[in-house]
C-alpha cells in the first residue's frame, strides 16, 4: 500500500521519463561503450535539438487540450524560406523568419478559436497549406545555403565540447518553465486543459491563452528551422516533416497527457531525449531506418493507451 | 387495521472494511404506510436499503418478513418475497419497450417456446403501468420517455417484480427525487400516495421538506444508527435538522436571525435587460441584500445570471454596477468588475476537480495571493490555509485534489475562490446547495448571511422554494423569460409558498 502512492507521486512529478532516459543511456552504453564518449553524447544532443524545440511547442499546445499537427510542416516552410532569403537579406532574415513563423502559429490559433473547430482539423488543414507553400517556395528542390551561411553556422559550434545549439534549447526550456512557474499563466494553462468551462467561469481568458500557445508553437517551429538549416546547410520542402510524429511521441513519452492539463516542460525535455536516443540505439543495433516511424507510431499509441484519462475526473463528460 | 409490521429489521449490524455502516439498527415497516428514512450522506440509509432488498447481508441481527425470519439470496429472492427496489441510478434499458422493462426478469408467463407473446406481455405490463400513471403505454420504446416518465416506469417495474406472491409488496425508493424537477416531484408524490393503498413504501431522501410532505412516519439516521423516530405532523424542520446533524442550531437551519436589513445604496441594477431566453428584466439589488430569483426550468432565470456574468449575450437593456454603466463583454471582464458566479454544475463549470484545493481557490484572483504579477507560494499557502480554517473546509491539506473532497467542502472552495477578492461586489449563486448534505447546506446559508451583512449584493437562484423564501430579502418570480411578481421577505413576514409558486407556474 505504501509503495503505490510513492510511485504514483514520482510519476506525477514527471520522474518516469527521467528513469526511462537513464535506463536507455545505460543500455545503449552497454551495447557500445564508445557511445558514452563526450563527442558522441554531444552529437546526440545536437541531433535532438530541433526535435526538442518542436516537442516543447507541441507540449504547450497539448497542455491546453489541443494538438498542433502543423508545426513540423511550418518548420519546413520556415526552413526553405530562411535558406531562400538568407543570402539576400543577411542575418536579419533569421529574425524575420522566426517572427513570421510565430505569426503563422498565431493565425492557426485565432482561426481555431474564432471558428470553434477542433484543433485537430484546423491544424490538419494548415499541415497541407504549409506543405504546399514549402513546395512552391523551394520549387520542390532542396535549397543549398551558400552565401550568408556564416551568419548561422556558428550555432553548431561547440564550446568546450558543449554544443551551442542544445544550450540554446535549454535556454528556451528554462524560459518556458519560468513563465509557467513564476506567473499564474502555468496554472491557467493547466486549468484550461483539465476543464475549459470551469476555467472560463473563473474569469480566465481561455481563448487568448490558447492562441498564445499556438503562437509559441509557431515560434519554436521557426527556431527549429533555424537549427536545421544551420546543421544541414540546406533546406528542403519536407526536411522537418518527418519530425511531426517523433515530436508528438516525445511529448507523450515525457508524460504529458494527450487530453491536456497534466504535464510540463522538463519532462518533455526528457521525452525528446528518449526519442532521440532510441533513434541512435536503433541505428547502433542495426535496425533499418524505414522501421523507425513504425516504432514512433507504436510508441504513441501504446503510451496513450497506457496513460489516457487516468487523472481526469470521471464525472467530466 | 392490522398493524403487525410487514417487514422488520432487528439489531442489525453491518461493517465494511474500515467503517461500521450500520450499528444496532432496528426498524419496522408497517402495512400501507410511507416510511421515511432520512439522514446525511454516509448515515447508513443506502446500506439499510440494500439489506432490505437483498443486495447485501447482515453481519448480525435479523431481518423479518411478515413475521418470519428471512435471509435474501439476492434481489430476485427479495422480489419473490414481495420486496422491490427503485434504484437511484435509473436502471431501465433504453433500446427496448416499456413493457419489456417492466417485466424484465419476470417474462416467463408471457413466453411461448422462448418467444415473446407480445399481446399478453403488453397487457400484463399495462396493468402495472396503470397503477402508476394514466399516460404510460406499454408498447412505447423506452428511449422516447422523459426522465420523469422513466422514473414512473421504474416504480411500475418495482410493483411488477414485487407482486409475484399473493402478498402486498414493499416498494423501496432510493432518493427518487434527486433528478426530478419540481412539477415532476409533485407527480411522483401522487403516485406514492396512490401506491400506499396497495403496498408499503420506504422513501429515502436527504431533503427534509420532501420527507415531511410525503411520509407517515420517519426514521432519522446518523452515523450508522437510528437516532430518532417521528411523525412529520409533530416535528419542525429545525428539529429534524438537529436530529440529523446531531447539533443544536441556535440560529436555525436558514440562519434567519442573522438576516440584516439591506442598505439603501443600490449595487446592481438591471434595466429592461433582454437576451435569448429572457425579456425586459428589470430589478435592483441593494448593498447587503439577498434577492431570490425563482422560476421553473426554462424560466430563463439561469440566463439572467449568466448574462450579468458576461457568459451569454444580451440584445438590449442595461446593467448598472454601483451607479456606473457596466457592459459585460466576457466572464473575465465581469470578474475584474467584482462579480462572482457559482454555477449550478459544480463539477462541470464551477471547479477543476482534478486540480487541488489551493489551485482552485486561487484560479480567479491569483494576484491576491501573489507578489505583483508573480506567484508567491508562501503567501499563497498562508492565504489558502486561512480560508480553509475560516470556512471550515475539511481537507487533509491545501494540496489535496478537489475531487477527494465531499460536495459541501468542494462548494466551500468554489465560494472562497470569489471571496479572495476584497473588491467583490456581486455574487451570483446558481443553486449553490444542490446535492449538498444538510450540514453543508446550513454552512453555506450562514456564509451567505455573513457576506450580505458585509455589503455584498447576492442574487440567489435557489434550489427549493423554501430555501429561496427563507434566505432572501426579496423574492422575484420569473416565468417564460419574464418577471411575474415581487415579494418582500422579512424575517417575521415571509411570503406564502403558494403565492410564490402560483407566479412561477
Amino acid at each position: 500500500m505504501a509503495a503505490t502512492p510513492r510511485l504514483r507521486r514520482l510519476h506525477e512529478a514527471g520522474a518516469a521519463p527521467l528513469f526511462v532516459l537513464v535506463a536507455l543511456v545505460v543500455a545503449v552504453g552497454a551495447y557500445d561503450p564508445s557511445f558514452l564518449q563526450p563527442p558522441s553524447l554531444a552529437s546526440l544532443l545536437e541531433q535532438a535539438a530541433p526535435l526538442t524545440l518542436l516537442a516543447l511547442g507541441q507540449a504547450m499546445v497539448v497542455l491546453t487540450g489541443r494538438i498542433d499537427l502543423a508545426n513540423a510542416a511550418l518548420a519546413s516552410l520556415a526552413g526553405v524560406t530562411l535558406a531562400h532569403g538568407l543570402g539576400t537579406w543577411g542575418p536579419a532574415w533569421i529574425l524575420v523568419v522566426v517572427v513570421g513563423a510565430t505569426l503563422c502559429g498565431l493565425l492557426v490559433g485565432v482561426i481555431h478559436i474564432t471558428t470553434q473547430v477542433p484543433s485537430f482539423i484546423i491544424t490538419l488543414g494548415f499541415l497541407g497549406i504549409f506543405a504546399g507553400m514549402s513546395l512552391s517556395v523551394s520549387r520542390a528542390d532542396s535549397i543549398l545555403v551558400v552565401r550568408g551561411y556564416g551568419s548561422i553556422e556558428w550555432i553548431f559550434y561547440r564550446i568546450f565540447g558543449v554544443p551551442l545549439s542544445y544550450a540554446a534549447v535549454l535556454l528556451v526550456a528554462l524560459a518556458l518553465t519560468a513563465c509557467m512557474g513564476a506567473f499564474p499563466l502555468g496554472r491557467r494553462i493547466r486549468a484550461i486543459g483539465l476543464n475549459e468551462r470551469a476555467a472560463a467561469c473563473s474569469g480566465i481568458r481561455t481563448g487568448w491563452i490558447v492562441i498564445a500557445m499556438f503562437a509559441t508553437s509557431g515560434a519554436l517551429a521557426g527556431l527549429a528551422a533555424v537549427l536545421q538549416v544551420a546543421q544541414l546547410q540546406s533546406a528542403g520542402a519536407t526536411t522537418s516533416d518527418a519530425l511531426l510524429l517523433p515530436a508528438i511521441a516525445a511529448v507523450i513519452v515525457g508524460g504529458t497527457a494527450i487530453s491536456g492539463g497534466v504535464g510540463g516542460v522538463g519532462r518533455t525535455l526528457c521525452g525528446a531525449l528518449v526519442i532521440a536516443l532510441l533513434r541512435v540505439g536503433l541505428d547502433l543495433v542495426g535496425i533499418d531506418a524505414a522501421f523507425q516511424p513504425i516504432l514512433y507510431g507504436g510508441i504513441v499509441i501504446l503510451a496513450i493507451a497506457a496513460t489516457a484519462d487516468r487523472r481526469r475526473g470521471t464525472s467530466v463528460a | 387495521m392490522n398493524d403487525a409490521p410487514v417487514m422488520e429489521v432487528r439489531q442489525a449490524t453491518k461493517s465494511f472494511p474500515g467503517v461500521r455502516a450500520l450499528n444496532d439498527v432496528s426498524i419496522e415497516i408497517r402495512p400501507h404506510e410511507v416510511l421515511g428514512l432520512i439522514g446525511e450522506n454516509g448515515a447508513g440509509k443506502s446500506t439499510l436499503l440494500k439489506i432490505l432488498c437483498g443486495l447485501q447481508r447482515l453481519d448480525s441481527g435479523s431481518l423479518l418478513l411478515r413475521g418470519s425470519e428471512v435471509a435474501f439470496q439476492g434481489v430476485a429472492d427479495a422480489n419473490r418475497g414481495g420486496v422491490a427496489m427503485v434504484f437511484q441510478e435509473q436502471s431501465l434499458l433504453e433500446n427496448i419497450t416499456v413493457a419489456e422493462n417492466v417485466l424484465l426478469g419476470n417474462e416467463h408467463p408471457s413466453l411461448r417456446f422462448g418467444l415473446y407473446r407480445w399481446r399478453d406481455m403488453n397487457r400484463r405490463a399495462q396493468k402495472y403501468l396503470d397503477l402508476v400513471s394514466g399516460s404510460l403505454r406499454a408498447a412505447t420504446p423506452t428511449s422516447r420517455l422523459s426522465f420523469a416518465k422513466r422514473q414512473m416506469v421504474e416504480v411500475a417495474k418495482a410493483l411488477a417484480s414485487g407482486s409475484r406472491g399473493h402478498n402486498e409488496p414493499v416498494v423501496l425508493l432510493d432518493e427518487p427525487t434527486s433528478v426530478l424537477e419540481h412539477s415532476e416531484i409533485e407527480t411522483l408524490f401522487c403516485v406514492i400516495r396512490e401506491l400506499r393503498t396497495r403496498a408499503s413504501v420506504v422513501f429515502v431522501s436527504h431533503r427534509m421538506e420532501e420527507v415531511l410532505e410525503i411520509c407517515d412516519r420517519v426514521y432519522v439516521m446518523r452515523d450508522g444508527g437510528v437516532v430518532g423516530e417521528c411523525r412529520p405532523s409533530e416535528v419542525t424542520t429545525d428539529q429534524l435538522f438537529s436530529m440529523m446533524v446531531g447539533q443544536d442550531l441556535s440560529a436555525g437551519y436558514y440562519d434567519e436571525s442573522h438576516q440584516r436589513p439591506a442598505r439603501p445604496q443600490p449595487r446592481l441594477e438591471l434595466r429592461n435587460l433582454t437576451g435569448e431566453n429572457f425579456h425586459d428584466v428589470s430589478f435592483t439589488i441593494a448593498r447587503g441584500e439577498v434577492v431570490s430569483l425563482m422560476g421553473v426550468q426554462d424560466s430563463g432565470r439561469e440566463d439572467v445570471a449568466r448574462a450579468v456574468f458576461g457568459a451569454v449575450p444580451t440584445k438590449s437593456g442595461s446593467i448598472t454596477l454601483d451607479g456606473r454603466r457596466f457592459v459585460p463583454r466576457s466572464p473575465a471582464h465581469a470578474v475584474r468588475a467584482g462579480i462572482g458566479y457559482v454555477p449550478s454544475e459544480r463539477k462541470v463549470d464551477g471547479s477543476v476537480i482534478a486540480m487541488d484545493v489551493c489551485e482552485n481557490l486561487t484560479l480567479a484572483h491569483p494576484r491576491r495571493v501573489g507578489r505583483g504579477p508573480f506567484t508567491d507560494p508562501g503567501r499563497e499557502r498562508r492565504t489558502v490555509q486561512r480560508w480553509i480554517d475560516e470556512l471550515r473546509v475539511r481537507t487533509p491539506s491545501p494540496y489535496t485534489p478537489l475531487r477527494s473532497l465531499s460536495g459541501g467542502n468542494q462548494q466551500k472552495v468554489v465560494l472562497a475562490k470569489w471571496l479572495l477578492d476584497p473588491d467583490l461586489r456581486v455574487l451570483l449563486l446558481d443553486t449553490p446547495t444542490r446535492g449538498l448534505d444538510v450540514g453543508a447546506k446550513a454552512d453555506v446559508y450562514a456564509l451567505i448571511r455573513r457576506l450580505a451583512a458585509q455589503g455584498l449584493a447576492v442574487l440567489l437562484l435557489a434550489d427549493t422554494l423554501d430555501e429561496g423564501i427563507a434566505m432572501s430579502h426579496r423574492v422575484l418570480t420569473m416565468k417564460d423569460g419574464r418577471l411575474t411578481a415581487e415579494f418582500s421577505s422579512d424575517v417575521d413576514a415571509r411570503p406564502q409558498r403558494a403565492d410564490v409558486l402560483e407566479r412561477m407556474v
